[in-house]
């Protein structure tokens, strides 16, 4: 299994010079069956990466651009009247798909930001008094450009820990840039990217993260943890959180080739999960959820 | 809002309270009036029914009235408000008015407190190992009320505050013991003497009237318990226990006069030695085996060789007395001699003309008492324990007529006929045999052991004893009258009491005998510990003459030392089990911090495993061992004992490569 | 056993009784030389000495920690999350938490395990705005016999702010500062820009049906319009009308209560500090913020 994901790993390192290390952040976010968050400036290579992840499984992918005039109805699906057979129909929207890319997702209004984290959460999407349920791996990742661009709606604070983790990519170093600018053109390589494995499988992976033991004395450390960040910080990581840390942690695990977490793993993942659970502290107004994360992983004693 | 806490009492603690206060009644119900103790138990009942529904009694003109009428009630209950019943009385009254009001939570420990005065009002109105274990258990109670009440409001379980008390209890044993044995016993300067009346009911008096001893026959309370120290029981005769010798005949009826002579008799020959743990009888008379020879504290040897205690025993009493089996002859003093010949002058001329036969026929004392004898035994005279009323001058009646009687009459009517015969005679009170306890190996008289008997004075011998009982019921003399009891009880004379026979099972006999012995040692050890008692104890462990502030100080000195050695175990029971592994990890990470290679706070085994092994290549095996150990038994689903054998092997060796070459270097 | 660290014990109110009590014990004992009054005297008194270990173990093995306070609003409450810890391998009972001269109650732990810890929050009310500190709490507890109250006192350092009291006329300002800078932003809902048709809800305004449709035989459709936000509105210091500084705040509060509730991206306005318009909790939060520290 391990060596699936290594294989799966390197096939989007070639796409994706120079971020190794986001790109296992990424890859673990999918294998614990988490959204992915992703925030930089534009023209990083937050869409190839998104691109790759989704052609690498093999699952079907959609990309959706938020803008500020969408309406919930155009990425969850609208019922429009049939006049044949005299009721109204569900046209599926965009967002029914396995790997769903959403490009600026700070664009859009509160009211189809909020559509999409519902469906994100519940995993279905109700129109008309129907549920209609979202296919199987649902992967979403986001798009977000930093906050203090104009004319953008953040996310609702609640609402962010939809999102398993939230990583940046940052520019890429001089020689990985160098590689990039002599490179063959990225949208080529995505074309001919081949899936490293089935839908089936990814599920199977999938399954097996959740497996992953994790002792007594590593909750421990996870509770410690959280406790530290009720402490510091008016609004400390939820219950929620918790979890989230905890699957995106044995997820971390299964990739390294174990059997059981690690007070490693849980803090490589540490900061990309609890940071933008962190991020609105009203008590710390100039530091970043990032900064606070990284100081509470820092500081925090493993026992 | 901040909301005001419910201060109501919470159920569990007034269960307990209740409980306890349920204990305190019995020595109440003995010793008061019914109504006083049925008012605390109707006040427990209805506070339950009260409690929930926020009842209580609130109107103050009520309060007082309620009160007043107590008071009243006490009054007309008791005839006085003065003294130890209408006292304990009133506390009982309060209690349950208290009951009625109290809803908060300082009244509840207001109430627990009232519990405690109770049950020292219970050990005022008695002292007996029962009433003593019902208020312990009451005790118990009410320290588990408070425990439940303080430990939070919410329930929990049910007998952990039992637990906890029992627990406090237990740990407490040492300091109880210690003041017991050490705490100064100073008699305040201002003494209550609060005599209960229920003391004096019991026992004999200084007068044997016909029926006055057939009264006690029944009664199975307990008179006092011997012990024989040195282990010399005279097994083989008859145990008479000396109480009280009545020097002034009027018939039947025989009363105590103080004799002429100022000092008691002299004894020749060995002495027994006994313990003696006397029950309260409120009188001053002390018995011993015939006859005492030794004077034991606090009370005298009076002519006549009988014990007499200088104050009135009100409380269980221990002493120790010496007695001879025989007696060196003395002569009497012509007075007394006058004295102890008086015979009233209503004897009818019969009974006159009968002894002054035995004296005609032969005037050798010792032949007079034997055709005495030969009287008694001879004229078809019977024992029993009902032989009808007889009047003070009925001595006719019972010699010609009825001749049926108990061991006074007998007793009464020989030393009669002595006295008329010319043979300086009395009577001598007090009980006969008692019953051995084979588990506490000590003599158990009961009063219904009463028993009255003569003793002649012979000019060759002196002082004999003569019981002519022995002549018409052996058996009673001889094996106790228990045993007699029931020998009647099968022939139909008695009706069989069903208790005595109950206990007769060997099961019951040994848990009696059980108790009889507990009693005993309550009886003797507690009760009848006692100022003199405490200063045999300080002089026997090597302090003689210590003050009572010293002993003060010694006692405040060792509960101190006490209480710091049992706060110290309590620590260390509580503290935190230690985790081996963790404690191997934390050994391996000192040593390597003491190879330069500290473990920061926050890193994990397996970081810290690949950085120690940059910084110490020589090991990097064994490290990878330790922390793959590590790593399986404290992060993986399962591991195996093995691994912490492993474990605890490399950690052991972990750094010994640079102790070698330490050595190698100084070997160089 | 550190005896620096051990709690200090206090005597409660049933100290006396209990010492009336054994008075009255003692001198019954004594006067009346009853062996039996004198045992239960020592059980008491046995009893009382013993149980101090108890009292002071009960709680000096607890620790208790703060957790970050909630900013409130003056003459709310301000709720503390403590959580306290049992330390040692025994369980401990009747535990009461406090916070000493805050005007709060104190709030009880029944019993925690071996190991285990508990939470709290205890309330206290916050008077007037500004930044405090919670510096000490007490642990205090009567276990076993209420006759001794031991008590531990813990340094904490748990800093919180009490906004000012939200008061004054509810009405938003009329909006005097539209910046240029803000983009005109659409909200679906009322407006004049048609946006399409959608299946009828029940509870949905009846003037936005499309009855036309309807006469066309068609089922109940709503038309969706869209509409251009009102612009960022500034709410200044100097422009509130009076003189009083906290009744100036507390309509500075209030009003951003108001905004955040319906939506209207608001800036704030004090002497020295300007906070540009946005929405949001973090915004919001930190608009309060500077009017709590305002001097």
């Amino acid at each position: 299994m391990k060596a699936q994901i290594d294989a799966f790993t390197a096939q989007i390192c070639e796409v994706i010079v120079g971020k190794v290390e986001a790109v296992k952040l990424a890859v673990a976010c999918l294998l614990a069956r988490g959204h992915l968050l992703i925030e930089d400036i534009p023209g990083v290579g937050k869409t190839t990466l998104s691109q790759a992840l989704a052609r690498s499984v093999g699952a079907a992918f959609q990309r959706i651009q938020f803008t500020s005039d969408l309406l919930p109805a155009d990425i969850l699906g609208n019922s429009i009247f049939d006049r044949e057979q005299q009721r109204f129909v569900f046209h599926q929207g965009p967002l029914f798909s396995q790997v769903v890319l959403i490009d600026e997702v700070n664009r859009a209004t509160a009211k189809t930001q909020s559509a999409l984290l519902e469906a994100m959460e519940e995993h279905h999407v109700s129109a008309d008094g129907v549920t209609y349920e979202l296919p199987e791996p649902f992967f979403v990742v986001a798009t977000q450009n930093p906050q203090h661009q104009v004319g953008t709606f953040p996310l609702p604070e609640s609402q962010l820990d939809r999102f398993l983790m939230r990583i940046e990519l940052g520019v890429p170093d001089r020689a990985s840039e160098r590689a990039m600018l002599l490179g063959v053109d990225r949208r080529e390589m995505l074309k001919e990217l081949k899936p490293v494995f089935k839908r089936e499988t990814l599920l199977e992976i999938q399954t097996a993260v959740r497996k992953v033991h994790t002792s007594a004395a590593l909750l421990d450390y996870l509770q410690d943890l959280l406790d530290a960040s009720r402490q510091r910080h008016s609004t400390g990581i939820s219950p929620r959180g918790g979890l989230a840390l905890r699957h995106a942690a044995q997820a971390w695990a299964l990739m390294n080739g174990r059997e059981m977490v690690l007070p490693e793993d849980i803090q490589a993942v540490g900061v990309p999960v609890m940071g933008h659970r962190l991020g609105h502290d009203i008590e710390q107004p100039g530091q970043s959820g990032r900064t606070l994360a990284e100081a509470l992983v820092r500081t925090v004693p493993v026992p | 809002m901040i909301t005001k806490r419910d201060t109501r009492i919470p159920r569990r603690p007034l269960l307990w309270l209740a409980a306890a206060l349920v204990f305190v009644l019995p020595p109440m119900f003995d010793g008061l009036a019914p109504w006083v103790p049925t008012l605390l138990l109707v006040a427990i009942t209805t506070k339950f029914w009260m409690e929930p529904r926020g009842y209580r009694l609130r109107f103050l003109p009520l309060k007082i009235a309620l009160v007043v009428g107590a008071l009243v009630a006490i009054f007309i209950s008791y005839g006085a408000i003065k003294g130890i019943e209408p006292g304990v009385s009133l506390i009982i009254v309060l209690m349950s008015l208290k009951i009625f009001e109290a809803h908060t939570a300082r009244e509840f420990h207001f109430m627990v407190m009232l519990g405690w005065v109770l049950c020292l009002c219970g050990f005022f109105l008695a002292q007996d190992l029962a009433i003593a274990v019902c208020i312990m258990i009451a005790f118990t109670l009410l320290t588990t009320a408070l425990i439940q009440f303080y430990r939070g409001l919410a329930g929990g379980r049910i007998w952990q505050p039992l637990r906890a008390a029992l627990t406090l209890l237990a740990q407490a044993v040492p300091l109880i013991v210690l003041f017991f044995l050490l705490f100064p016993r100073v008699t305040t300067a201002f003494r209550l003497l609060l005599t209960p009346n229920a003391v004096s009911a019991s026992g004999f008096s200084d007068r044997l009237s016909p029926g006055s001893v057939e009264a006690m026959a029944n009664s199975t309370a307990v008179a006092f318990r011997a012990e024989f120290p040195d282990d010399d029981v005279p097994r083989s005769i008859p145990l008479y226990w000396r109480g009280l010798v009545l020097t002034q005949g009027d018939g039947m009826e025989w009363r105590f006069r103080e004799m002429l002579r100022s000092s008691p008799q002299f004894h020749s020959g060995g002495t027994i030695r006994q313990l003696i743990t006397i029950e309260p009888h409120g009188e001053h008379w002390m018995f011993a085996l015939d006859r005492p020879v030794t004077e034991p504290p606090g009370a005298s040897l009076r002519p006549g060789n009988y014990l007499r205690s200088w104050q009135a025993i009100v409380k269980p009493r221990r002493y120790e007395v010496k007695s001879s089996l025989e007696l060196a002859r003395q002569d009497l003093q012509p007075l007394e001699r006058k004295q102890l010949l008086e015979v009233p002058a209503s004897i009818s001329p019969r009974i006159r003309e009968l002894a002054q036969s035995w004296s005609q026929a032969d005037p050798d004392p010792h032949a007079i008492i034997r055709r005495a004898l030969d009287f008694f035994q001879t004229q078809r005279f019977r024992y029993s324990l009902s032989p009808g009323e007889y009047r003070k001058n009925d001595l006719d009646e019972f010699l010609f007529r009825r001749r049926i009687g108990f061991c006074e009459h007998y007793a009464a009517s020989f030393a009669t006929l002595m006295r008329l015969a010319g043979i300086p005679a009395r009577v001598v009170i007090g009980y006969l045999g008692g019953e051995f306890n084979e588990m506490g190996h000590f003599y158990l008289v009961r009063q219904s052991d009463t028993h009255a008997w003569c003793e002649v004075w012979l000019p060759d011998i002196g002082w004999r004893r003569v019981d002519p009982t022995n002549v018409v019921a052996p058996e009673r003399v001889n094996s106790g009258f228990e045993s007699f009891l029931e020998r009647n009880a099968a022939a139909g004379e008695i009706t069989p009491r069903f208790s005595r026979t109950f206990a007769r099972q060997p099961f019951f006999a040994k848990i009696r005998l059980t108790w009889q012995t507990l009693n005993y040692v309550w009886d003797s050890r507690v009760l009848g510990f006692d100022a003199e008692a405490q200063q045999a104890l300080t002089h026997e462990i090597g302090l003689p003459d210590v003050r009572p502030v010293s002993l003060l100080f010694l006692s405040a000195i060792i509960a101190a030392g006490f209480v710091v050695i049992l706060a110290t175990w309590m620590q260390f029971r509580a503290r935190v089990q230690p985790d081996p592994v963790q404690g191997l990890y934390t050994k391996f990470c000192a040593k390597a911090a003491r190879m330069g290679a500290p473990r920061e706070p926050t890193e994990g085994p397996a970081n810290f495993a690949s950085r120690v092994s940059r910084v110490l290549p020589q090991e990097s095996k064994r490290i990878a061992t330790i922390s793959n150990c590590y790593i399986g038994l404290r992060y993986a689903r399962d591991s195996d004992a093995s691994s912490l054998h492993a474990l605890a092997r490399e950690v052991q060796l972990f750094g010994s490569w640079k102790r070698k070459n330490r050595k190698s270097y100084a070997g160089r | 056993m550190n005896l620096a660290r051990l709690p200090r014990l206090r005597p409660t109110a049933a100290l006396g009784g209990l010492v009336f009590v054994l008075f009255a014990t003692w001198y019954a004992a004594s006067s009346q030389n009853n062996a039996a009054a004198y045992l239960l005297f020592f059980t008491l008194s046995s009893l009382f000495i013993v149980s101090i270990p108890h009292a002071l173990l009960n709680v000096a093995s607890l620790k208790a920690t703060t957790e970050s306070v909630k900013p409130t609003f003056a003459g709310d409450e301000v709720s503390l999350p403590v959580e306290v810890t049992n330390q040692s391998g025994k369980r401990r009972y009747g535990v009461r938490v406090q916070v000493p001269d805050s005007g709060g109650d104190e709030q009880a732990v029944d019993e925690i395990a071996a190991g285990r810890a508990a939470r709290v929050l205890i309330r206290f009310p916050a008077r007037a705005r500004g930044e405090y500190e919670v510096k000490r709490l007490c642990l205090a507890s009567a276990f076993p016999l209420g006759i001794l109250r031991a008590i531990k006192p813990i340094n904490c350092h748990q800093r919180f702010l009490v906004y000012p009291k939200p008061e004054g006329d509810p009405r938003l300002p009329p909006d005097r500062a539209r910046s240029a800078r803000n983009r005109p932003r659409t909200e679906l809902g009322e407006g004049d820009d048609f946006a399409g048709v959608r299946a009828y809800e029940p509870g949905q305004s009846q003037r936005q049906i499309d009855w036309k449709a309807v006469a066309r035989g068609h089922p109940l459709m709503t038309k969706q319009y869209t509409t251009e936000a009102t612009g960022a509105l500034y709410l200044d210091f100097a422009a509130v009308s009076g003189d009083d500084t906290e009744a100036r705040l507390a309509q500075l509060a209030l009003w951003i209560i108001e905004a955040e509730r319906a939506r209207r991206s608001y800036g704030l306005r004090l002497r020295g500090t300007e906070i540009t318009p946005s929405l949001g909790q973090v915004h919001f939060h930190r608009c309060l913020r500077a009017l709590a520290l305002f001097k």
